[in-house]
């Protein structure tokens, strides 16, 4: 039999204990075997909090956790947008949730354009009203513009969460040396004694150009802050398991099933890169499709959207506006809707999310 | 702000495509503001096939509120559930492509997988014993998903066979309730502006100009303003798509339509069978390097299962696209924007994306040439999907009776289409892209049909033991064909919503 049945993860903190929990859910445990070797070398932790994106909620699903395990442990509190701040010191909102309602097929941006409300973008968007107002809710009220939610966890409850999940033989490391060989790698020494494995995980945030090579899969280089704050130091595991259990290997790593594991992480690579660069307000050297990007948005605020996308439309329409770029138009079919209409109809819209606001505001000083 | 709004557009041809686009234009264009004049010639006439769609159409038909039933009835159109393909891998052998899916994913890991481990270890059932679409199809059955039917039956996929003269005749009638102009004539010349070699107008034959800001290209094969206008170019995929003729008629139809198209392949190409309320479509597409026009009309007609309703009619195409479908302000619609062969129905469908790519880009008069060219961007790229999987049908094949089938069996492929079938071939792995058309699905239907299974399974799914997944099939499978024996026929299903009106030929006789 050629399968692979040992696998062990090197790294700290939440990158080494989430591969290790996802793979305990999706692995028959009997047939699987799951070291963690935690090493402080190249470590991303802070134990302060981290983001959890709205699609950690699939992660959560598999992993057996439920919002009110997240809550206890790991003071979890919901989060509507990535708040980013760059090294200019500006603080860009990207929203998880849309920029008001669209109508007949036309996106509200270019409704919103078309109706002259003098009313800013953003305050259409209920996600980054309540992330302003310290509000919550779970669901946008019926008719209101609709938004996901993920969490802010202290990322200590919620590696002890990970932890409780992940069943792994654990060996904390004082000296780890790594063994290269032919075929990736050979053995790992840990206090000096020789572990090997089918599967290395590699959760340790070391500058790599291709994720897999044989039996050495790392999952987290190139890391800065950028990504701690968008959520992407999460996003990035849970895509990398994600693509890892699509491509599940045996112990001859097929090089073409590898060599697709590598082109999918390198185009969803390019997303994040080009999104750090717009949130950088530098976007010199960046990608062709962050190129589209900005010049379709900058003609008539629409955003193209490419294969293996990360970020969603919103999130692109935030950071392509923080960025000051502005739609020199819309789009015209926004004109099958009657002018006055229209600007009466995105009045009431934002006179509808003021009225939630004001509402939850009122709940909240009442309850205080 | 208002200055550089395109106003007029002209549609010049009136087959499927230009009476697709009319229709969508006039709904879609804000009222009062896009005028929408339609050119179509009688003395020229339109290709007249094209009978077979996917299902993505019924989104054309909802985003424009056509009713479903109506258009059934009008288009004599009849249910398709997928296509079966005969003597493909091999003469004798048969796969059906379904719409839907293969069962049901357990455990979050795509249903083939499952299949195939079972499979390795001795169960011989094929892969479309768990298709309920292939199940509905081989026993005539045709119901509309509705939530209340549950999970199997709302896996049904389903898309339309219909009348292509009627399908425009529907659409015409559509466009002129939206405000639509409709001019008889032939365009006898494209007159360009001088400066920037944008199409000002076109003159017809009787003398009349025509002037619009935006021209949307219908006139087919030619391409009278892309190409001959504006001299746009062509890219030709002969080389994996070599067949360049089709040979096309309808017959009688015998017995009750069946609900799927039929491919059955012939010495030098393919043969269609399409099942309509009133007759039924035929038609070969061969390549006129291995076969004569005259042998392939005798082809044809020898393996008609009904009466001719009229003569042959004989076509001739190079399988390929435009360098750029839009080009100035003119943007390439059906036929003239490209054509890779109907073996998978996917040209309306190229029609229908074209269409809502426009409009989700539509212009202002000066034509920027960002929106252009993610316009062009996007179109390359569903295009490309869509010939890669055409030619997995070809290069898949194992016969070596003929000329032709020697040449696409070991003709060259596109690495993109090779990177695609290694991937399937070791594991049955699959990433599908956001633009690309076929699914999962269809790529395992006509790999595994053509008897190129994946050597191995996602070794994941060995964390259910073999009998846990037995069981699963199992279940599947009796679900299903308790799911097919509860619905009706397709004909009854007709017959009860959306039944067209008899059509009788000039003796009077019931066609
Ligand atoms: C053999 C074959 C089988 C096919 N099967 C399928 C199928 O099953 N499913 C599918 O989706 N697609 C199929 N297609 C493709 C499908 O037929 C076309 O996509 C569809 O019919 C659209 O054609 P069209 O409107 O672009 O061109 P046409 O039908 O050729 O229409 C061209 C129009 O332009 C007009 N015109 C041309 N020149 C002038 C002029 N000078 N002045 C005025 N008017 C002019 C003509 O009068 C006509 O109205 C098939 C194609 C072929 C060849």
């Amino acid at each position: 039999m050629n399968q692979l049945r040992r696998i062990i993860i090197i790294g700290d903190s939440i990158e080494a204990w989430l591969p290790a929990a996802y793979l305990r859910a999706r692995l028959p445990s009997d047939d699987y075997q799951i070291t963690l070797i935690e090493t402080a070398e190249n470590s991303i932790a802070n134990n302060g909090d981290i983001l959890a994106r709205p699609t950690s909620k699939n992660l959560h699903h598999t992993i057996e956790t439920a919002e009110h395990e997240l809550g206890s442990k790991a003071k979890a509190r919901p989060a509507l947008c990535a708040a980013i701040t760059n090294d200019k010191g500006a603080t860009i909102n990207l929203p998880f949730g849309n920029y008001g309602v669209d109508r007949e097929g036309t996106e509200f941006q270019h409704l919103w354009k078309f109706s002259g409300s003098e009313k800013p973008l953003s305050e259409f968007n209920l996600a980054l009203v309540m992330h302003k107002a310290s509000l919550f809710i779970p669901e946008a009220p019926k008719g209101a513009p609709a938004y996901d939610y993920g969490y802010i966890l202290d990322e200590q409850g919620y590696k002890n969460i990970l932890k409780s999940k992940a069943n792994a033989k654990h060996i904390m490391a004082d000296t780890l040396s790594v063994k290269h060989g032919v075929h990736g790698i050979d053995e790992i020494i840990c206090n000096d004694i020789s572990h090997c494995a089918d599967l290395y995980i590699d959760a340790r945030n070391i500058d790599y150009e291709t994720a897999w090579q044989n039996n050495h899969l790392k999952i987290i280089g190139g890391f800065d802050a950028f990504d701690h704050q968008s959520g992407m130091r999460l996003h990035r595991i849970q895509m990398a398991m994600e693509r890892l259990f699509k491509l599940w290997p045996d112990r001859e790593f097929a090089a073409i099933e590898i060599a697709e594991y590598n082109r999918l992480e390198a185009a969803q690579s390019v997303h994040m890169k080009d999104m750090n660069l717009l949130l950088q307000q530098n976007v010199q050297g960046c990608s062709d499709a962050l190129t589209r990007k900005i010049k379709l948005f900058e003609s008539r605020g629409r955003i193209a959207i490419e294969d293996f996308e990360i970020y969603s439309k919103a999130e692109w329409i935030a950071a392509l506006s923080a960025m000051g770029i502005v739609a020199q138009n819309y789009d015209r079919l926004a004109h099958r809707i009657d002018a006055i209409a229209l600007a009466q109809w995105v009045e009431q819209l934002h006179a509808a999310i003021a009225n939630v606001v004001k509402q939850l505001s009122d709940r909240k000083t009442r309850k205080h | 702000m208002d200055n550089g709004r395109v106003k007029n557009i002209v549609i010049v041809g009136g087959g499927t495509a230009g009476w697709m686009s009319a229709a969508a234009l006039s709904k879609l264009m804000p009222k009062g503001q896009g005028n929408v004049t339609l050119v179509e010639s009688e003395e020229i006439g339109t290709v007249g096939v094209g009978e077979a769609t996917i299902p993505q159409i019924a989104t054309f038909n909802e985003r424009l509120g056509i009713n479903e039933d109506d258009f059934i009835r009008e288009t004599q159109a009849t249910f398709k559930l997928g296509i079966e393909f005969v003597d493909w891998a091999k003469k004798g052998d048969r796969y059906f492509h379904p719409f839907g899916t293969h069962g049901f994913d357990l455990e979050g890991i795509e249903f083939h997988h499952y299949w195939n481990k079972l499979r390795e270890q001795g169960d011989n059932r094929n892969i479309e014993d768990y298709s309920i679409n292939a199940a509905a199809a081989y026993n005539d059955k045709f119901i509309r998903p509705q939530s209340e039917h549950g999970p199997i039956i709302n896996k049904l996929g389903y898309a339309f066979h219909f009348d292509a003269i009627l399908y425009a005749k529907f659409l015409r009638k559509f466009s002129e309730g939206n405000g639509a102009r409709r001019i008889e004539g032939k365009v006898e010349k494209v007159n360009l502006r001088n400066d920037n070699g944008f199409i000002e107008s076109i003159t017809l034959a009787d003398g009349q100009v025509l002037e619009a800001d935006l021209f949307i290209d219908c006139t087919g094969f030619r391409g009278l303003l892309i190409e001959e206008a504006l001299q746009t170019g062509y890219i030709d995929w002969s080389e994996y798509l070599p067949v360049d003729s089709a040979v096309a008629i309808p017959c009688e139809k015998i017995g009750e339509p069946i609900p799927y198209t039929r491919s059955t392949a012939r010495e030098a190409g393919w043969q269609w069978r399409i099942p309509l309320q009133h007759r039924t479509g035929n038609g070969y597409v061969y390549c006129s390097q291995y076969q004569s026009k005259e042998e392939a009309e005798k082809t044809l007609l020898s393996n008609l299962d009904g009466k001719p309703l009229a003569s042959p009619k004989h076509l001739r195409f190079k399988t390929g696209r435009r360098k750029k479908f839009w080009s100035k302000n003119c943007v390439a619609i059906g036929l003239s924007a490209g054509f890779m062969e109907p073996l998978e129905s996917t040209s309306i469908h190229l029609i229908q994306s074209g269409i809502s790519k426009l409009i989700a880009l539509f212009p202002d008069k000066s034509m920027n040439p960002v929106e252009r060219d993610e316009y062009n961007r996007l179109l390359e790229v569903g295009y490309a999907h869509i010939r890669d999987f055409l030619i997995l049908h070809y290069t898949l094949t194992e016969r070596d009776d003929s000329a032709f089938w020697n040449y696409v069996r070991t003709m060259s492929i596109p690495d993109s289409l090779k990177r695609k079938m290694a991937l399937i071939e070791s594991r049955g792995r699959f990433f599908k892209y956001d633009d690309e058309l076929f699914n999962v699905t269809s790529w395992m239907a006509v790999a595994i049909g053509q008897g190129y299974t994946p050597k191995g399974y996602n070794p994941m799914v060995d964390s259910l033991s073999e009998e846990n997944i037995t069981q699963s099939l199992r279940n599947i499978r009796a679900a299903i064909d308790k799911a097919v024996e509860a619905m009706p026929t397709q004909q009854a299903f007709i017959d009860r919503f959306c039944k067209a009106q008899d059509v009788y030929t000039a003796a009077g006789e019931n066609i």
